[in-house]
């Protein structure tokens, strides 16, 4: 097993013993809550709604533009090692793709993308 | 190693640093001596433990507690990536920057979920707010970490580290261990970026959580900043290298210092508002961070 | 010894969780509580395990704060202090004295419900569903409409045209009175869509009684002397700047504010000024306060205070008393007008309240039923500043995210004591 193997390992440990911790903590203690106890709080008065709703993102353009520039950051990975080997036309081509996505930001930025209230 | 002598290591190192951080946090917090903040983990954790379970009156059972465990699994498997001791110790993966990346910006979805789980508008709120973080700051993040990997030729955490053996990357690469700070700030949801725990949301994520509930997910974020120290250390301060000392112990020393650095700030700066937070990682962090990867290759090359 | 009891005993000698519900003349005495080394205020009861009921209430609040102690994590006590019998909810104990002493009882009642030898408190309100199960499947979905049903009673949020034409869902919620991010009492109904309020309504409330009348309203009708005038209004503005920093979660700050407020002297204006600055190095302003709740033009900010002083008008009853002329008084003021300009006002007044407190001597002014407070001018039979400030609200905070929101009412410095709206709820 190699590293990769190893990570997995953890990875499922620590979501296990946190998981069933809680999960045991949970069922075995609510049972004997009564209603009052399982209301919400937000300063005293019982909601009229559930908190759920279809909420209103309002940043939805800048998260577009962050689904770009993550798209930009999966071509980096392998870029990153070859960059040295590659030489000044990696760097160039990166820098062409690079700008074309800071246009894009710049355009999200002077129509109010980052703001929103 | 084998896999369970990392899962060992992990959850030592986890541990020892989240006493360390919950401590500092506690001495900058204002009130307190020394003393009572070196016992606080313990007695806060004893009480915690002691506290009868809550719950809200229809809540997503599962993704409740989700929330919390997918926070620590995500924290201790970006710490597997990093070396501790030497080159081969600790299980260094190929292709560790990559696995370290993913899991930071899956981050979010913990928080999300744990902010959803109680069907309750204030740690809702929270839920979201951290969505407009990460997804402000993931780019300028992950850039900067990327940017390690240039001069080592290598995705590898153990190859970027052997990389500083004539020269730190804080000093090859300046703009990249500030932007790392504050990027890993947010992505803990710590210092002056704990906005989905804001004193706004009467705790936001966390107004609903108590007992385990709320210890687990107190000691996983607690967690979450060691790995993102021990992530800066090793990628920008030279990881295990360094004179006398042997590796594992300069591991531990770079990665406290700081820790140390993110709990004086946590507690000194004002919280930032989310708008301009979105405005601040897009229109400030992320041009830097590309004026770092490009000059970086620049040198590089 | 059990695990159990090793815990306990660890626990009990822990930091003790306080929720604190602030009624009547007792906001300074929790700010001075907040001191205590092993009390830690808490802003939500899931985090507490004692609920503290400071001050005078009225028989109205019984509801809510019934609401806040069953949301209690527990091991619950409560504890009264300085609050009238009969108390709006049974308590374990009274307490009448100073802020040691308080803190000495919820500390042994702490212990003392750890170990066990206090019983936790029972949940107050009847363990009936006020709402019916009505939904189909687990989570309410299966029934009529697009989510079905109307899952465990309550029903989903309703559609709302937002400020940008689109139909969206739309949350009204009702915050308040006993949330830590607004003032104690204050209860508001807001429609959220996303997280910015569409809409703003004061929630009917009447919780708080008002303490026994404070300094600057027996101003009103005897001449008082300018020393303690102007401590009290130092003290009113050090502990209202307590409150902004903690909300800003600059905690240490915060609790170095509230230390100055406690030793405050006439002519010492070194601690706060040095306060003032380590404030801006928190870069309070760019981080949080800096164009967040400019109060629009149209609304007459005429008497009250500094939040009118804020937007650059002299507007200030002292410079009419001739006592306060004789000493050189002359209105600081800022311009902005946003919840920056109005933290750098009160700053400034907290220094230069101190400042004329130490050359003040005995002379005395007011009493001639006009007295500049500290959120403005009050007059004889007339409704205090906090009246209007509330009145403003729904105007003001409209199309404020939420952080702004709170950050805009805390900058305000409502006190609830005086107001009253409309009748209260059942």
């Amino acid at each position: 097993m190699g590293g990769i193997g190893a990570a997995l390992v953890v990875f499922l440990a620590a979501l296990v013993a946190i998981g069933v911790a809680q999960w045991v903590w949970a069922v075995t203690g609510e049972r004997d809550l009564t209603v009052p106890e399982r209301v919400p709080f937000a300063g005293g008065v019982e909601p009229e709604f559930h908190a759920w709703n279809r909420f209103h993102i309002r940043y939805y353009a800048m998260a577009l533009l962050f689904l770009a520039f993550d798209m930009e950051m999966v071509f980096m990975y392998p870029w990153a090692v070859v960059f040295v080997k590659e030489g000044l036309l990696a760097l160039i081509e990166m820098l062409m793709f690079i700008l074309i996505l800071i246009v894009g930001m710049v355009y999200a930025w002077r129509e109010k993308s980052f703001e929103w209230a | 190693m084998t896999a369970f002598g990392i899962l060992v290591q992990v959850t030592a190192l986890l541990s020892g640093g989240a006493y360390v951080l919950v401590v500092a946090d506690r001495l900058m917090s204002g009130t307190g001596s020394v003393r009572t903040a070196l016992a606080y983990p313990v007695r806060r954790l004893s009480f915690l433990l002691l506290q009868p379970a809550t719950t809200t009156e229809r809540p997503d059972f599962e993704a409740w507690i989700l929330g919390p465990a997918l926070l620590m699994a995500l924290a201790a498997v970006g710490a597997v990536a990093v070396p501790i001791a030497g080159p081969s110790a600790g299980g260094d993966i190929d292709a560790g920057l990559v696995l370290f990346g993913a899991a930071m910006l899956i981050v979010l979805v913990a928080v999300f979920i744990f902010g959803w789980g109680p069907n309750s508008v204030l740690p809702m709120i929270g839920g979201y707010r951290m969505a407009a973080m990460v997804l402000s700051v993931g780019i300028p993040f992950s850039l900067v970490v990327l940017t390690t990997a240039i001069p080592a030729e290598s995705l590898s955490v153990g190859m970027i580290v052997e990389a500083q053996s004539s020269l730190w990357f804080v000093i090859v690469q300046p703009l990249g261990l500030p932007i790392y700070l504050v990027t890993a700030a947010a992505i803990a949801f710590w210092g002056p970026f704990d906005l989905p725990e804001g004193a706004d949301l009467a705790g936001g994520v966390v107004a609903e959580a108590s007992g385990l509930r709320l210890a687990t997910w107190r000691f996983a974020r607690a967690a979450l900043m060691v790995t993102l120290s021990l992530m800066g250390q090793a990628v920008f301060l030279g990881g295990y290298l360094g004179p006398v000392l042997p590796g594992w112990l300069w591991t531990i020393v770079k990665t406290l210092v700081l820790l140390v650095l993110l709990a004086l700030a946590g507690r000194t700066i004002a919280r930032m508002r989310v708008q301009t937070f979105v405005w601040f990682g897009w229109v400030v962090l992320l041009p830097l961070a590309l004026v770092d990867v490009f000059v970086s290759g620049w040198l590089a090359l | 010894m059990g695990l159990r009891a090793r815990l306990a005993h660890l626990a009990k000698t822990g930091d003790v969780p306080v929720f604190v519900v602030v009624g009547g003349g007792y906001r300074s005495a929790v700010h001075r509580l907040r001191l205590v080394e092993g009390i830690s205020i808490v802003a939500s009861p899931r985090h507490a395990s004692v609920l503290l009921i400071a001050g005078a209430l009225t028989n109205d609040a019984t509801g809510t704060v019934s609401h806040v102690h069953d949301q209690m994590a527990g091991p619950r006590v409560t504890v009264a202090w300085g609050h009238p019998e009969p108390s709006v909810i049974p308590v374990q104990t009274t307490v009448n004295g100073d802020v040691t002493e308080v803190a000495t009882t919820i500390r042994r009642l702490f212990h003392d419900v750890l170990s066990g030898a206090v019983a936790p408190e029972q949940p107050l309100l009847p363990d009936v569903d006020a709402v019916e199960w009505r939904g189909v499947g687990p989570y309410g979905h299966g029934g009529a409409g697009m989510t079905g049903g109307t899952p465990y009673g309550r029903p989903l949020a309703l559609r709302a045209p937002a400020r940008d034409n689109l139909e969206l869902d739309q949350l009204p919620v009702t915050v308040g009175p006993w949330f830590t991010g607004f003032p104690p009492g204050l209860a508001l109904r807001i429609s959220l869509q996303g997280d910015v309020a569409q809409a703003v309504e004061v929630a009917p409330t009447n919780l708080i009684q008002a303490g026994p009348a404070g300094l600057f309203t027996r101003a009103l009708s005897e001449p008082t002397p300018i020393r303690d005038l102007e401590m009290a209004r130092a003290r009113h503005h050090i502990e209202w700047m307590a409150d902004t920093l903690e909300i800003a979660g600059v905690d240490r700050l915060a609790v170095r504010a509230d230390r100055i407020a406690g030793m405050i002297s006439p002519g010492e204006v070194d601690p706060v000024e040095r306060l003032v600055k380590a404030v801006r190095r928190s870069l309070l302003r760019l981080m949080t306060l800096r164009n967040v709740g400019v109060l629009p033009g149209e609304i007459d900010l005429a008497g009250l205070g500094p939040v009118v002083r804020a937007t650059g008008v002299a507007d200030d009853r002292r410079r009419e008393e001739q006592a306060y002329r004789d000493l050189g008084f002359e209105p600081v003021t800022h311009s902005g007008g946003d919840a920056w300009a109005r933290f750098s006002q009160r700053a400034a007044e907290a220094v230069q309240a101190l400042d004329l407190a130490g050359r003040a001597g005995d002379t005395r002014a007011f009493g001639n039923g006009e007295v500049e407070a500290p959120d403005g001018l009050h007059r004889m039979g007339e409704p205090d500043p906090a009246n209007r400030l509330v009145s403003i609200l729904e105007t003001v905070l409209i199309g404020s995210e939420w952080g702004d929101l709170v950050t805009t009412i805390q900058s305000l410095d409502i006190d609830m004591e005086t107001v009253s709206v409309g009748t209260p709820a059942p």
